[in-house]
């Protein structure tokens, strides 16, 4: 797969769930992994740069997943961060607003190692055409 | 399992545990503000984290749980929903189930907790309610059955390509515009600034432990210090070199209590972690009761040491449940007395010094001493003439007398056996006291004070033969001076009478297996009481109170040796702190087979 010192940003207010998150990025080799709390936490992070991916939950204080996204896209520094959102079933309708904001990708949890692989590899492809 | 597994798990159970704690006083906000967005969103959240990391770990019970009460929760929050009393209680009931299933994963006992009955009702409430639109996805799962465990789809796997966007029907490529503009991003609640961030580390509680016990060790050596100190000063006023190390052990002597003061702070977390689960225990208990019941909290943010967080929970449930049964008058008595008809509860926390109180206060009908006495002497825990000559002080604290309750009928809430005497105990565990003052129609306190600390005790200096040891002071009733003829002997054991009651004595030196000197004419009787036990220690000389670190001694067996640790005091000298827990139950477990 892609290069595995790829810096990764994943979002989550709740630790445990970074963990599992971290640990399935993990099993895909990548190492250069760092957490944010919520969206507010993230976008600072994401402006300290070198982030090239980011995996970010909905649902959380703060600033949520889309208002990151929203803010992101609307950053011209990181408009072009893939940005991987991990959603519930109960948030299809949501999904669409995501898509409007931008976002690369959403994956629904629990997901296994191989279909965040799978999402990944698409959006680093799309990302290098 | 692997241990990346086991620790992530752990973690999950800890997060999840803290966020539950977080919905039910949440919960009891709502019922009072009535519909409010904000704090749906919180419950919501909570609920829906959880379900998402169970989903990962495979505890499909917890995610079933999980997912129905979410759904709830997200039609409250979207306002098609209306939050009754019926609706709360399932959710809080849904609540419960979560940590029951939380315990079991804790435990790793393999029980499989039967979630169906409750699915069912959540089931129910979510169709039955008066709904304005369902949403597509819990229709499909209520006809599919509450037993089939949700799996979600993995839907649109495609990447979504950004350019493909103004294709979807959905979005108009001007609206998608609008809604990248950071003009409309009025929803981007405000950035918390990164300094108003509580940064925290989590830390294993060992070595956490290690400071601490270092810490203990810098104390004794500043204690004996001061003590060289002040006797160098004394001897070589004159001296320069005494005046600079007298200086510098003073501040040594100053930073060494910062130390300790900081060290200590480490292990603290604030109260509102116990106080927290009150409102919900209140509200469950007044609708139990019938009474109508106004919770008061304060001091919420005090901090106390984590082993009391854990500990002091079942003693104040115990004294707010009891307060509420007993304490409080029903409805109609409160109206006939001019009182208010909805009585008060009120708790609050503060730091007194070195130590910790806590109180609870009820304005119910206090507690009838006649009454209580009376009690005492028809199960024969006190005589007929102790009642009469006993203050009210005395005659209050006969309720922690083991096995006393005065409800003529033990009711569902306050009667399970356990009484006052429990509470007492587990108090008296973390060293502390509890103490009550009550009056008439007026009410009653509840006051427990324990020690900012548990490394730090306050103990009774005593001395036998040559040996010096100290004893807790919190478990001791109090010290008598007696005279050799008023130990007497029954059956071999060593008894005298304190007030018409029979107490065995054992002499600290033969429990402690040493060879005892000549008996002088005047000895000393420590009195003990630990839970339902009262015992007296001959010693001969009382020394008096001195604040003691405790240490912990490698290798020796404190259950057997009856030795809880050792200190150093300010003379140097080595003292053994007695375990009177430890002798307490071998000890007297011995004479009573």
């Amino acid at each position: 797969m892609h290069d595995h010192k790829m810096k990764i940003l994943v979002v989550d207010d709740f630790s445990t769930m970074r963990r599992i998150v971290k640990n399935v990025l993990k099993q895909l080799g990548f190492e250069n992994i760092e957490e944010a709390e919520d969206g507010a936490q993230a976008y600072m992070k994401l402006k300290t740069g070198g982030f090239e991916f980011v995996v970010s939950d909905w649902n959380m204080p703060n600033m949520d997943g889309l208002d990151l996204l929203k803010k992101v896209r609307s950053d011209p520094e990181l408009s072009k961060l893939p940005i991987l959102m991990v959603t519930a079933e109960t948030e299809k309708e949501k999904v669409v607003e995501a898509i409007k904001a931008g976002v690369s990708s959403y994956i629904v949890k629990p997901f296994t190692a191989e279909v965040l692989k799978d999402k990944m590899e698409r959006i680093l492809e799309k990302q290098g055409k | 399992m692997s241990d990346e597994m086991e620790e992530i798990i752990a973690d999950f159970i800890t997060e999840s545990e803290e966020s539950l704690d977080k919905i039910d006083p949440l919960f009891i906000e709502l019922e009072v503000k009535g519909y409010d967005r904000e704090i749906l969103n919180d419950i919501f959240r909570s609920m829906h984290t959880i379900k998402g990391a169970a989903g990962f770990l495979g505890f499909q019970n917890l995610v079933n749980v999980a997912h129905r009460s979410e759904s709830i929760l997200k039609k409250l929050r979207e306002g098609e929903m209306m939050l009754t009393k019926p609706l709360m209680d399932v959710i809080l009931k849904s609540v419960d189930m979560l940590r029951i299933l939380l315990q079991h994963i804790k435990v790793k006992d393999g029980i499989e907790e039967d979630t169906s009955a409750l699915q069912l009702e959540l089931e129910s409430v979510l169709c039955g309610s008066p709904s304005v639109t369902t949403p597509p996805e819990v229709s499909t799962q209520s006809e599919a059955g509450q037993q089939e465990p949700i799996h979600p789809e993995v839907v649109h796997p495609e990447v979504v390509p950004q350019e493909a966007l103004h294709q979807a029907p959905l979005a108009e490529p001007a609206a998608s515009c609008q809604l990248t503009a950071p003009g409309t991003e009025q929803g981007a609640a405000p950035a918390a600034p990164p300094v108003s961030q509580t940064q925290t580390l989590r830390v294993d509680i060992n070595r956490i432990d290690k400071v601490m016990d270092l810490t203990g060790e810098v104390v004794l050596v500043r204690n004996r210090l001061l003590n060289i100190v002040n006797y160098l000063e004394r001897k070589y006023a004159d001296d320069p070199h005494v005046e600079n190390l007298f200086e510098t052990v003073s501040f040594l002597d100053l930073v060494t209590s910062d130390m300790q003061l900081a060290v200590m702070k480490i292990r603290m977390q604030p109260i509102k972690k116990v106080f927290s689960k009150f409102p919900r225990l209140v509200r469950d208990i007044s609708a139990a009761l019938g009474k109508d019941v106004d919770l008061k909290i304060s001091g919420e943010d005090t901090e106390v040491d984590k082993s009391v967080v854990e500990q002091i929970g079942d003693p104040l449930v115990h004294i707010i449940r009891n307060a509420m049964d007993h304490g409080l008058e029903v409805t109609e008595e409160r109206r006939l007395k001019g009182k208010p008809e909805k009585g008060t509860i009120s708790i609050s926390a503060y730091q007194k010094g070195n130590q910790i109180v806590i109180e609870v206060t009820d304005d119910g009908k206090g507690i009838n001493l006649e009454k209580v006495k009376r009690k005492a002497v028809e199960k024969s825990l006190i005589s007929e003439e102790e009642a009469m000559r006993m203050s009210d002080e005395s005659a209050t604290n006969l309720i922690f007398l083991p096995g006393f309750s005065t409800a003529e009928v033990a009711t569902e809430l306050s009667g399970r056996g356990v009484g006052m005497d429990v509470v007492k105990t587990n108090i008296n565990k973390l060293n502390g006291y509890v103490e009550v003052t009550t009056k008439k129609d007026m009410g009653s306190v509840f006051r427990i004070s324990i020690p900012l600390t548990l490394a730090i005790i306050q103990t009774l200096m005593v001395r036998t033969d040559s040996s010096q040891y100290a004893i807790p002071l919190a478990p001791i009733e109090e010290t008598l001076k007696v005279s050799k003829n008023e130990i007497s002997y029954v059956a071999g054991q060593k008894v005298m009478v304190i007030r018409g009651r029979v107490h065995p004595v054992f002499e600290l030196a033969e429990m402690l297996g040493k060879r005892r000197g000549n008996d002088s004419e005047n000895r000393y009787a420590v009195v003990v009481s630990i839970g339902d036990r009262r015992f007296c220690i001959a010693v001969d000389e009382l020394l008096g109170q001195e604040e003691v670190v405790i240490k912990n001694i490698d290798g020796i067996d404190t259950d057997s040796s009856y030795i809880l640790g050792a200190t150093i005091t300010g003379n140097g000298k080595v003292v053994l702190i007695l375990d009177l827990a430890a002798i307490s139950r071998n000890v007297l477990g011995t004479i009573k087979a």
